[in-house]
This record gives C-alpha cells, sequence and structure tokens, in this order.
C-alpha cells in the first residue's frame, strides 16, 4: 500500500468509528484538543496524523487501541472474489476486497480446529 | 439456481435459531447470535448503497457490515446477512454476496433465483428480529399507554427503526 491509500484509509476507519460511537467530528475534535477542520482534513487522509494525535483520537473513540485504527502496511495480495447480488462499481469492489482481506486470517484458522 | 422461495420455512429457521440461543425477550443480540452461529462480523465503511455482504471463506462465514450506517440498520443488515448463512451457506461459500440497500417491500417479484433469496432472507431477518408475537404484544401493551407513540416506542424497545416495524405490522396485517 503507498502512504496515500493509508492515510485514506486510516481516515476512513476514524471516520466510520466515530459514526458508529455517534459522534459529530466538532465533538471528537474539541476532546483532543484539535481544529474540527483539521480533523475532518484527517478523516479524507488529506492531513497526516502524529502519533500522538492518533492515539488522542482512539481514546476519544472509545477504542482500547490505536491499533484497531491502522490499516496494514502490507497487505495480503488483494485476493479478488466472485461477488454475487448486485451490480458493483469497480470502487464498491474493492471496499468488499478490503474488508474481506481486513478479517484477520489467524483467527479464522485457530478458531477452526 | 431455484427461482422459488419458500418464506415459511425461512421463518420457521428464524423462531428456530431464536429459541436455540435462548433468546426470550427484545431486543434480539443479532451479532451474539452470528458469532454464536461461528461467524465474524467485520464493520468497514462502505458506500452508502451497500449494506453488508456474506461470504464463507476457508470454511469460516464472515459477515461483512456498513459500519457507516446507523446501528439499527447495521443489526438489520447482521439479521439479514445471518439468513443467507442459515439458508443459502453453499450459495455464499461459492461466491462472495454482496447486499445493496435492502427493498423490504417488493411489489412485483422478478423470477431470479437471487430475488428467491433475498425475500427468504427478508422473511427470516423479520422474523428473527421483530419475532411475530412479540411485536403484537409489545404493540397492545405500548397502545393502551398512547396511541400516538406507540409504534416509535415499539421500534426503540426492538432496537430497529420505525420504518422496519412500521414493514413488520404491515407484512403481518396483510397475512391474515
Amino acid at each position: 500500500m503507498n502512504e496515500k491509500q493509508f492515510y485514506e484509509e486510516l481516515g476512513g476507519m476514524i471516520a466510520a468509528r466515530r459514526g458508529q460511537q455517534g459522534l459529530k467530528q466538532a465533538q471528537v475534535a474539541q476532546l483532543i484538543g484539535m481544529s474540527r477542520a483539521a480533523l475532518a482534513n484527517i478523516e479524507v487522509g488529506r492531513q497526516r496524523v502524529l502519533v500522538h494525535q492518533i492515539c488522542q483520537i482512539a481514546e476519544a473513540l472509545k477504542l482500547d487501541s490505536a491499533a484497531s485504527l491502522l490499516p496494514k502496511m502490507q497487505n495480503a495480495p488483494v485476493e479478488s472474489f466472485q461477488m454475487s447480488g448486485s451490480q458493483l462499481t469497480q470502487e464498491q469492489k474493492s471496499q468488499i476486497e478490503r474488508l474481506i482481506g481486513s478479517v484477520p486470517t489467524t483467527q479464522a484458522k485457530t478458531e477452526k480446529t | 439456481m431455484n427461482t422459488s422461495y419458500d418464506k415459511p420455512r425461512a421463518i420457521a429457521e428464524a423462531t428456530r435459531i431464536l429459541g436455540e440461543f435462548a433468546i426470550t425477550a427484545a431486543p434480539v443480540p443479532v451479532e451474539k447470535i452470528a458469532k454464536g452461529l461461528g461467524a465474524i462480523v467485520q464493520y468497514a465503511p462502505l458506500d452508502d448503497e451497500l449494506s453488508g455482504m456474506a461470504y464463507v471463506k476457508d470454511g469460516k462465514p464472515i459477515i461483512g457490515v456498513n459500519a457507516l450506517h446507523h446501528p439499527n440498520r447495521q443489526r438489520f443488515t447482521i439479521a439479514h446477512e445471518i439468513a443467507h448463512l442459515v439458508l443459502h451457506r453453499d450459495y455464499i461459500t461459492e461466491q462472495v454476496h454482496v447486499d445493496k440497500a435492502f427493498t423490504m417491500n417488493r411489489d412485483s417479484v422478478s423470477a431470479t433465483g437471487t430475488d428467491a433469496m433475498e425475500i427468504e432472507a427478508n422473511a427470516f431477518a423479520a422474523q428473527l428480529l421483530m419475532p411475530q408475537e412479540w411485536v403484537k404484544e409489545a404493540l397492545a401493551a405500548e397502545s393502551e399507554l398512547d396511541d400516538e407513540s406507540a409504534i416509535p416506542a415499539v421500534a426503540k424497545r426492538f432496537k430497529v427503526s420505525t420504518a422496519a416495524i412500521q414493514n413488520r405490522l404491515i407484512g403481518l396485517a396483510s397475512k391474515e
């Protein structure tokens, strides 16, 4: 994964988690002493976030660890899957592939035994 | 692919699962049920149009949910994907099955196998999240208190959208 994609995915994870928690950008920004605009830029990957900031964001989003927000740099080569059900755009297909790729496979293996 | 659908079987399976997990009151813990059935529930930001997906990868079922949707909607998505897992496991083992915004009421049923599966999955999800008897009881109880706010109150109790409860009531009424 290149840097641009990394920050875009990181931002996407932050936005998703924030939405899940029912929080507004302004609320989270205030909690961590950041401007709303800065957080908005981070969420779209336009602004590169510092390590202490990512920890603050994770805490504000009630995560145990900032690691759960971080995308993998070295992605397993994205498998391509045959998809059914609906007509999908290329972007939608890659979102689904990323979702499947993000499932912890080690967990899948140990639970099988 | 089979183009006929079997709603009674879908509903019976949902009822069976509620029994298997000893669920006796709303709100139904759909994520817990999914995990109990051996699935991994994974949230990820997806295009607004996409609700979720189901796929059995190397023997392990994966239920994907759009992390950006409202929690109530995510609950319906999970229930719907559990249906695919329970009713259509072979199909979702061969390929990733992606669900776009669910159409709860279809006027015209075009005869494709995919539509048949969606009809079954919706019937299953409705029964799993909003078991017929429970909805009737809850509605009766809430209507006694206040007729105006009864439906939102029932929706809140079941942790579903008001639209979902309304659709459920329409579905149940048309059956009677």
